[in-house]
């Protein structure tokens, strides 16, 4: 019989609410570019067209038969950022499917610190924005902002479109778009769209009082607003309530972790107990250092979507949060590795999900092409579905 | 809805008015701009926000 959307959805609360064992495991999908040459299409043919990305969309929730999926389409708005000028801080190689962002980048400067500060609007409007988007550096330049104001609508009612698609398919999505987003924080901004890798870290180390007050300044403009809001209670119309991205993480200590990023952590944490909410936590790369931080969030209202992490080390490490993840792409990519990527998503279940907690997905973000043959993810899907 | 779409329309009639203009400075630019937006009504106020974001992070 073939399960609703609602049944889904209380698959998910039940796995990350910790509250009891869910009937099945569901599957969340991590495929992000990874599914645009699965569905027959180059990377500029999908970021470039809202319809060619409905039809990724469709072919993906069509073909594979998961609960939930992440990417919907938004990681990329190139239809957007092309009307800036910005969409060329990414290169895009559609011979080897590959894109990435351009990390010679900086376009944040050490002598931006005190005007940021000082009026974090005027400094994103007046400098950090034209710097970024090549085309604002026009003199005239406001047709750009009307162009990219036109394809934002354009890109709403195609995101409008998508969900129907995944609901006809019966794939939720994973966050509910009225509630205030902790998906990006500040010091996340600074690190992944601003100062880079290097500059970060070595700020961090040598003034970290002033990227304490840079931070407060970008969270004033960006940060979640949660004033208003007063729906209390999980929304069964998608996998989870919010979300919220790591990858800075990956360049800072456990004690850089504990003074400029937990404290992130705790307010999300306050805002899921008081409103009765479950987020789960991408975090990209390795985050095994980070169990101290991880062991103190509420019980019940957290998943973990893991990438590089033992999964079955933090299952005995962590008991007051959800996992999502495992299946290697290593298996996944592999010729002929079907009933090796079968064997291996039986021990994931087995091992992880006895008791509850468990989220059958990816141990990574899907990009590249071999990060996954298409024979081997749809039958590891069709087997954890059908798996009791 | 009807209203939505008076607004929609008032909003990208103001924005048009605006392309031979230089947008980047603050307040004037910035003000001009987010009066445009405004003109879609109650929405307007939030979608300030919602743009700031994309053109500054995307």
């Amino acid at each position: 019989m073939t399960e609703t959307l609602k049944e889904k959805a209380q698959l998910f609360y039940d796995a990350s609410s910790l509250k009891k064992e869910p009937n099945r495991i569901p599957v969340l999908s991590n495929a992000w570019a990874w599914k645009i040459q699965d569905a027959g299409y180059t990377y500029n043919q999908a970021l470039y067209s809202n319809k060619t990305m409905q039809s990724v969309i469709d072919y993906h929730c069509k073909n594979y038969a998961i609960a939930a999926l992440y990417d919907t389409g938004f990681r990329n708005p190139f239809t957007i950022t092309s009307m800036l000028g910005s969409d060329k801080l990414y290169t895009i190689d559609d011979e080897n499917f590959r894109m990435n962002y351009r990390d010679d980048i900086v376009l944040f400067y050490d002598e931006d610190y005190d005007a940021l500060i000082a009026d974090p609007l005027k400094f994103f409007w007046g400098t950090f924005i034209p710097r970024k988007c090549s085309k604002l550096q026009e003199k005239e330049n406001g047709k750009h902002y009307a162009n990219a104001v036109n394809e934002m609508f354009n890109f709403v009612q195609s995101s409008g479109k998508i969900s129907k698609i995944m609901t006809n398919y019966g794939v939720l999505g994973c966050s509910d778009g009225d509630m205030p987003s902790f998906l990006a924080n500040g010091l996340e901004i600074l690190f992944s769209f601003m100062r880079g890798i290097r500059g970060t870290s070595t700020d961090l180390r040598r003034r970290p009082e002033k990227v304490k007050e840079a931070l407060k300044a970008i969270d004033s403009l960006f940060g979640p607003k949660t004033n208003s809001y007063n729906n209390v209670g999980h929304n069964f119309n998608f996998a989870w309530d919010n979300g919220m991205l790591f990858i800075a993480h990956t360049v800072l200590s456990s004690k850089q972790f504990g003074e400029f990023y937990n404290p992130y952590l705790k307010t999300a944490a306050d805002f899921a107990v008081k409103y009765d909410k479950q987020i789960n936590m991408f975090v990209e790369g390795n985050s095994e250092h980070l169990y101290d931080y991880f062991a103190e969030l509420p019980k019940g209202h957290f998943t973990v979507i893991t990438e590089l992490n033992d999964v079955f080390r933090m299952k005995k490490e962590l008991n007051n949060v959800a996992i999502c993840g495992g299946m290697t792409t290593d298996l996944l990519g592999k010729e002929g590795g079907k009933k090796e990527c079968i064997e291996y998503a039986k021990k994931l279940i087995n091992e992880l999900g006895a008791g509850g907690g468990y989220i059958f997905s990816q141990n990574k973000m899907m990009t590249f092409k071999n990060d996954a043959r298409s024979e081997n993810l749809k039958a590891v899907c069709e087997f954890v579905r059908d798996y009791k | 809805m009807i209203k939505m779409l008076i607004g929609m329309i008032k909003m990208k009639s103001a924005l048009k008015k605006l392309s031979n203009e230089d947008l980047t400075t603050y307040p004037e630019g910035y003000e001009k701009f987010s009066n445009a937006i405004k003109k879609l009504g109650p929405m307007g106020e939030g979608l300030m926000g919602t743009i700031l974001m994309m053109f500054s992070l995307f």
